[in-house]
């Protein structure tokens, strides 16, 4: 079928032939349509013809299917974007006339194509700029469609259709993706249109969108129709999706979104838009480019989806209820919620309708007017009167007067709209207000309560209801208003609450209530008493109804109808009572009604007060409540009276001290009551002080901090003064406290506007390590200021005065500080005062009460620490700082820096060896802080071996500055064999003789020499040696030690060379007979090389025969002599290996040979006895002796010296014996 | 196997659209209800029962065709006297829109597009509506010989190359499960088991079996871009994947569609009908507007 279109006009001139509207043209029409779609050219040909058979035409299959087939065609079909567009034209004039059709299914298909000829349209004229009758047609078109959907009346179906067409308009009249690379074709949007379009107006069209797209999110929040919901929310899909930026503001709009206009409706359909709604986000969620707000996403997910369950429970409840109440038939159908069943059983008869249950409180004032208007205006006056008459036989109300009642009108609609906020209020007004207002609502008039009043007259004439319901609404929003009319009445006040309030209710146009009887004070009191005992009852009957709301929730006490009483309890104490007017003519008089009167309400007051202390952590939000009504009151109290006495400070501080004794920080509603109160004055601010640096308990230190944390995130006017005692408590000296502040203040260190506040303490406080360039001079100024410095030093006498004192200074100076924060302060008189002005730029130190004016020298590391723990942590968030840290460390005292170097280790670690920042300012070290940057570098070499980039960097400076050898230390053993050969000299050349350089150098030896081949045992070195190929084997460095001893200096290369004998299991004997071995091969001797010899002989007896035989034949045949000083050398050695030597020494030209014995006459004995024991020459023999022979005169010196040489050979350390070589050289050197 | 042949979308083309399913046409075969299949066909002449299902499907009638008709317009006067090839004025009420109306297309849909949306669909065609069906799953999942064995297909796989697997494998355990049995109603419904997001037919009324399927519907949907307008009514029912329950749900289905033909106006009624359904039957439901 699908191979073999049909003809088109055959197949439809057999449909037409066929009986209208039976199954065999449906039959017919449906195959032709199927051909149609799978072939669809000829579709506008056929669609020109029949389009002309729609108009005017009544409802018929083939009309259906005409404008079905041109929906498709336009919409969906694959014929060319031209071809559709040509369609729409010719087509748009009759869907125009279309919308005005009977049948809803036309209409509504027409509405679904024009959403698409509006498009397609649109971007034909942007470019076809001569004829505007089709953008006319289409904007009347539009029109019209939009009122449809927010007309009452129109069908649900063409509401739907014209929901889309909205969007798609709105789509269109909104400015899409501006980058031209990214348009969509097939998303044509005003930015397509030119501005100087003729009829094309883009800014007006701007304007409607954004107009349509307000009302569609106000309809989400008000609409009661969940299809139409549901239909909004998932055609919003494609709005997100290509307009992008709507993102941000769509999450927002979905997030805030809840059920609450949907009240009363069916669960299905309230879960229905839920489950939309759902859907809408988590399709949002799943855009690649929306990524960023996945979080925000999920939340609003995971807060719907508890919503959501509640509201399950909720159903599923009401299901089984609706169980039970089939089975008891007469019983009301119990819609939702207890809550809301209260209402509904106070209205006796149960609504029927289904918008019974729906909660008017939840829309807005202005609204609920207009519906009970439109809703009165519905009714001719006579139904009206008719109505209110059968609503009072109804209730059994005396119906002789037409007085209003609005609720029978407004039954249907909404019965108990004017009521909820209201109830508490009217009872106090009730006795005055009565001959004036209408019977109101609220009082629920039970159906046995009597009508003591016969309103018979006809002067009670009809109010307006809604001018009564503005009435209420005034009285609602003015309660000092009220509270001064009451004000004469106030001594009957308490009788007032008392009074019935079914005779309140009623219209008592002439009715006076008989003077209350008067109380005497115990009357009074006890009265009280049990009012307040019942309202606290009362509430306690609410809370089963109630939804609980947290102790710690962050809603302040008395919002939800069932906290209403703490309101009216609060008030009752606060407001209610005035205090008596003065009277002039009596001073005495007043003053002890005025006392009393002061007295009575602090007891009150008391009452209160025990009462919430006595389970704080459950009445925190009467507390809160309370504490909020006070100063409300106080506030409106002082504006009318300057004497009045204020009750927040002293009642606030009754309660917090109370509170502090019985603290347990597991619970966090101290803090929230904290944190809701209207003012934080500096008392409780000190009292947070208390608790954070109070060590004894940790749980109390957790409070502290909670609700300072709190304070500087939710109260931006407390922010300084908290802040400012945070900051001061990270230079705290007890470690767990200035932990717990630093923490707190971390998490802000980039968090605008906290963020500059902290960074420059922290400076400062760096600052204050640094030399007073004037210390002499300011001192004394500072001494006479006084007490910090005492305690400083250990005594916390009174933290809270100086806090107070120092927040002062501190807060003046933390907004200078972060105007300039590197320029000198010279608009700060304190510091013009102190500091010359010739001198170097510094500022007056912000001063914390933990820390002494200037850090006294030398500086105690405990102190140092407190200076800069707060610097380092920020220093992790704030690369920034680093540079300070190192400008700052050249100028800091000798001791300080000490303590800073050991300070610094952890910050340096957590920072890593390839840290950026770090990294570069390593690279433009400050003058002064080398030393740091030393520290900075050990560290990282600690433990582990420094990064690439750190070995690189290094060395780049040591080529660019001439840095101390020292740095080298840590990285030579990273670098490869040149380069450790090239900077080894340095770094041998800090030996001068202590052992600190002593054991650096130790160290370096061992990490860049190879470990010979074990020979012997499992003798590992611990040092890691990844790279043996770049390191030096022992006897290249030992050869290297030699020719560099001029480089390095001859003491240090002594020491070096020591250093190296004093490596044993690195320098074995056979390794030294391989340095003498290459060393000797060498043209020229190296100075030490002897010395070295005779420190390897001594060391080592076994050398003994190697240097006798070999070496020092060699050394003849290579004339040492010639050099004096090796030669010297050869004659100590020569004796040391007496008698070893002596074959060797006899190679000797006799000239030296003299020379040898002359200058060391003890060997000639022993020489003169080898010659005679070997004695293979006489002639030879003859003439050594007579060399020899001379000694004989001085035998019994010789015999002392040989003596002597022996006894000094075997000892181990051959220093003593050897010659101090610096003599003999110092002329070369 | 060419893959492309065992695509339904393919296959699809072959096939009438169920939208030509205007009235319940008479049995034109033998009656199906009987059916072509004597259970468990014969290796040897399967091919050509699969034939004949397949063409039973095309032809557009129900299976069952010993049903009885829809009441609705079994009984419908058709106007013959009309003439032909014009339209006439009408000023009957619209709905009544000369004997003739518009009936809506049924979408069953699950996850698997196997026990729960066949069974509706088996219900509806039967009942004479106009269905189809697909799923929403990344394949087609069955149970196996044990709880992380699953048989898994892909969507386009027939039903009849699926029976025939799993007879072979152990028709002893897929016959107790009632995979079997199940499979065989579902290829005489139609060829193969079809996946939502490659469904291009538009349907008038979706009906989900599970939420996952209802979520995974509308956000098809939303991606589809509505570029179409046209609005669709997609109801979830909530039915657990056992086959007692889909026989239960098939019946509650059955009462869904009645209601949803049996109104003239599907837009303006389907609330209360929605309400009433939830009264009846013990599914939860859930229902959404969206656009094609």
């Amino acid at each position: 079928m699908a191979n073999n279109p049909l003809d088109p006009l055959q197949a439809l001139q057999a449909a037409l032939t066929v009986p209208q509207n039976s199954k065999e043209q449906a039959d017919l029409l449906s195959s032709l349509r199927e051909s149609l779609e799978n072939h669809p050219s000829p579709i506008p040909v056929l669609v020109d013809y029949l389009l002309r058979l729609v108009v005017n035409a009544g409802d018929s299959l083939l009309k259906r299917w005409i404008l079905e087939l041109l929906q498709f065609a336009i919409c969906r079909s694959t014929l060319s974007q031209d071809v559709r567009t040509q369609m729409s034209l010719k087509a748009l004039e009759t869907l125009a006339q279309l919308l005005d059709d009977p049948t809803p299914y036309i209409v509504k298909t027409s509405i679904q194509t024009l959403a698409t000829v509006y498009v397609l349209v649109f971007r034909y004229l942007c470019a076809n700029r001569s004829n505007p009758t089709p953008w006319d047609i289409l904007t009347t078109c539009k029109t019209r469609i939009v009122e449809m959907l927010w007309s009452n009346t129109t069908n649900a179906g063409v509401k739907l259709a014209a929901m889309k067409f909205v969007q798609r308009v709105i789509l269109l009249q909104m400015r899409g993706v501006s980058d031209p690379r990214l348009q969509n074709k097939n998303d044509p949007n005003i930015s397509n249109c030119p501005n100087d379009h003729p009829f094309i107006q883009t800014a007006k069209l701007e304007q409607e969108g954004q107009k349509l797209m307000e009302a569609l999110i106000t309809m989400l929040y008000s609409s009661q129709d969940v299809d139409l919901l549901s239909a909004m929310v998932n055609s919003w899909a494609n709005l997100v999706k290509l307009r992008p930026h709507l993102v941000p503001g769509m999450i927002n709009t979905l997030k805030q979104w809840t059920p609450a206009a949907l009240a009363g409706q069916p669960a299905l359909g309230v879960r229905s838009v839920e489950k939309s709604i759902r859907i809408l986000l988590v399709n949002m969620s799943r855009v690649p480019a929306n990524s960023q707000y996945v979080p925000q996403i999920n939340e609003t997910l995971s807060y719907q989806a508890s919503r959501m369950e509640k509201a399950a429970i909720e159903e599923k409840r009401r299901r089984a209820g609706l169980a039970d109440s089939r089975k008891r038939p007469s019983a009301p159908t119990d819609q939702t919620s207890d809550l809301k069943r209260i209402k509904l059983e106070a209205e006796a008869a149960p609504a029927p309708s289904p918008l019974a249950q729906f909660d008017f409180t939840s829309l807005p004032a202005p609204l609920i007017t207009e519906l009970i208007v439109s809703n009165l205006e519905a009714f001719s006056e006579a139904d009206l009167v008719a109505l209110v008459q059968a609503y009072r036989q109804l209730k059994g109300i005396p119906t002789a007067v037409p007085a209003p009642a609005p609720a029978p009108v407004a039954a249907p609609v909404i019965p108990i709209s004017a009521t909820p906020p209201t109830p508490q209020k009217a009872i106090p007004t009730g006795p005055r207000k009565a001959a004036v207002e209408p019977p109101t609502i609220p009082s629920a008039p039970r159906p046995e309560s009597p009508a003591p009043a016969p309103l018979t007259d006809g002067k009670a004439e009809p109010v307006d209801p809604l001018q009564m319901d503005i009435d209420e609404e005034e009285i609602e929003f003015e309660p000092e208003k009220l509270n001064e009319e009451l004000g004469p009445v106030q001594e009957d006040q308490e009788l007032v609450v008392e009074t019935d309030m079914e005779k309140i209710s009623l219209t008592l146009n002439e009715f006076r209530l008989p003077a209350p009887p008067e109380l005497d004070e115990n009357g009074r009191t006890k009265t009280l008493g049990k009012a307040l005992t019942r309202i606290w009852d009362g509430a306690d009957e609410l809370k089963e109804f109630a939804e609980v709301i947290p102790a710690d929730s962050s809603q302040a006490g008395g919002n939800s109808a069932t906290e209403l009483w703490m309101l009216l309890l609060v008030r009752m104490i606060t407001r209610v009572a005035q205090p008596p007017e003065k009277n002039e003519k009596d001073k005495e008089g007043s003053e002890v009604v005025l006392t009393n009167y002061y007295v009575r309400q602090d007891q009150l007051r008391q009452t209160l007060c025990d009462h919430i202390m006595t389970d704080f952590p459950a009445r925190v939000r009467l507390a809160t409540t309370w504490m909020n009504e006070e100063w409300y009151n106080d506030r409106i109290r002082l504006a009318k009276d300057s004497n009045w006495r204020p009750n927040y400070d002293a009642w606030l501080n009754q309660v917090v001290a109370g509170y502090q004794t019985i603290l347990d920080g597991k619970d966090r509603t101290f803090a929230r009551f904290l944190l809701d109160l209207p003012a934080v004055p500096s008392e409780v601010l000190d009292l947070l002080r208390d608790l954070c640096v109070d060590s004894s308990s940790p749980d109390r230190l957790s409070v502290g901090y909670a609700t300072l944390r709190g304070l500087v995130v939710q109260r931006p006017s407390m922010r300084d003064a908290s802040l400012n005692i945070l900051l001061e408590l990270t230079t705290h000296p007890e470690r767990r406290t200035r932990a717990a502040a630093i923490n707190t203040v971390k998490t802000w260190a980039n968090t605008p506007p906290l963020d500059e506040t902290i960074q420059n303490f922290a400076l400062e406080m760096l600052r204050k390590l640094e030399k007073a360039p004037s210390l002499a001079k300011t001192a004394p100024t500072k001494v006479s200021l006084g007490e910090d410095h005492e305690m400083a030093n250990g005594e916390e006498g009174s933290p809270q005065q100086n806090g107070e004192v120092k927040e002062d200074q501190s807060a003046d100076e933390a907004p200078e500080a972060s105007n300039e924060p590197s320029k000198p302060d010279t608009t700060n008189g304190d510091a013009v005062e102190h500091v010359d002005q010739d001198q170097a730029p510094a500022k007056e130190p912000i001063q914390t009460p933990y820390l002494p004016e200037r850090i006294e020298l030398p500086a105690e590391k405990s102190q140092v620490l407190q200076h800069l723990e707060l610097l380092f942590a920020l220093s992790v968030k704030v690369p920034g700082f680093l540079e300070e840290i190192f400008k700052a460390y050249g100028k800091m005292d000798i001791s300080v820096q000490e303590a800073f170097q050991t300070l610094i280790t952890p910050l340096i670690r957590s920072l890593g060896s390839s840290h950026r920042q770090l990294l570069a300012i390593l690279k433009t070290c400050p003058t002064g802080a080398e030393s740091l940057a030393l520290r900075v570098l050990t560290i990282f070499t600690e433990h582990g071996r420094p990064s690439a980039q750190l070995v690189g960097l290094v060395k780049a400076l040591i080529v660019e500055r001439d840095l101390d050898a020292r740095f080298l230390i840590p990285i030579i053993a990273e670098m490869d064999k040149s380069d450790i050969m090239r900077y080894l000299p340095r770094i041998v050349s800090i030996l001068n003789g202590q052992p600190e350089p002593k054991n650096l150098v130790r160290q370096v030896f061992g990490s860049v020499v190879t470990t010979p081949p074990q020979t012997f045992g499992s003798v590992t070195s611990n040092m890691p040696r990844v790279r043996q190929s770049e390191l030096l084997t022992p006897a290249e460095l030992m050869v290297l030690l030699h020719h560099s001893e001029k480089e390095i200096g001859l003491k240090s290369a002594i020491e070096a060379i020591g250093i190296c004998f004093s490596m044993t299991d690195v320098f074995r004997s056979e390794i030294l007979a391989v340095v003498m071995q290459q060393i000797m091969d060498e043209p020229v001797l190296p100075v030490l090389f002897l010395r070295t010899v005779i420190q390897a002989v001594t060391t080592y007896k076994s050398l003994v025969g190697f240097v006798s035989t070999t070496l020092l034949s060699r050394l003849i045949t290579k004339k040492i002599w010639t050099n004096p000083p090796l030669w010297e050398g050869f004659i100590r050695c020569a004796k040391v290996i007496a008698p070893a030597s002596f074959g060797a020494l006899l190679q000797l030209p006799k000239d030296q040979l003299r020379e040898l014995v002359d200058k060391q006459p003890s060997l000639k004995a022993g020489l003169r006895d080898h010659v005679m024991k070997k004695a293979p020459n006489k002639a030879r023999v003859a003439g050594f002796l007579d060399i020899f022979g001379e000694a004989n005169v001085s035998t019994p010196d010789a015999g002392q010296q040989q003596s002597a040489a022996p006894a000094s050979t075997p000892q181990p350390d051959s220093s003593v014996t050897l010659p101090p070589p610096i003599a003999q050289e110092a002329p070369e050197s | 196997m060419d893959p492309r042949r065992r695509d339904p979308r393919l296959q699809a083309q072959a096939r009438a659209d169920p939208r030509l399913q205007q009235n319940p046409t008479p049995p034109q075969q033998a009656p199906l209800a009987s059916g072509p299949f004597p259970a468990p066909p014969g290796q040897a002449n399967t091919y050509e029962y699969y034939q004949q299902a397949t063409s039973a499907v095309e032809n557009g009638s129900a299976p069952v065709a010993t049903e009885p008709p829809v009441p609705s317009l079994a009984n419908a006067p058709i106007d013959l006297s009309g003439p032909a090839c014009e339209i006439v004025e009408v000023t009957a009420p619209p709905s009544a829109l000369n004997g003739y109306k518009p009936r809506p297309l049924f979408c069953v849909v699950c996850a698997s597009n196997q026990n729960r949306s066949m069974e509706g669909h088996n219900v509806l065609a039967n009942a004479g509506y106009r269905v189809i069906s697909s799923g929403t799953g990344s394949a087609v999942r069955l149970p196996g010989p044990s709880i992380d064995k699953p048989n898994i297909y892909p969507f386009g796989t027939p039903y009849n190359t699926i029976y025939e697997e799993l007879q072979s494998k152990d028709t002893r355990l897929y016959s107790a499960n009632g995979l079997l049995p199940m499979l065989d109603r579902n290829r005489r419904i139609k060829t193969a088991p079809e996946r939502w997001q490659e469904t291009r037919t538009v349907a008038d009324v979706v009906i989900t079996c599970e939420e996952r399927c209802f979520d995974a519907v509308c956000d098809d949907l939303m991606n589809r871009g509505g570029e179409y307008n046209k609005s669709v009514h997609i109801i979830n029912m909530e039915i657990k994947d056992n086959h007692e329950e889909a026989l239960i749900a098939g019946k509650a289905m059955l009462d869904l569609a009645a209601a949803l033909e049996g109104t003239d106006d599907i837009d303006e009624t389907i609330d209360k009908i929605l309400q009433d359904q939830q009264e009846k039957h013990p599914h939860n439901l859930l229902h959404a507007v969206a656009y094609y």
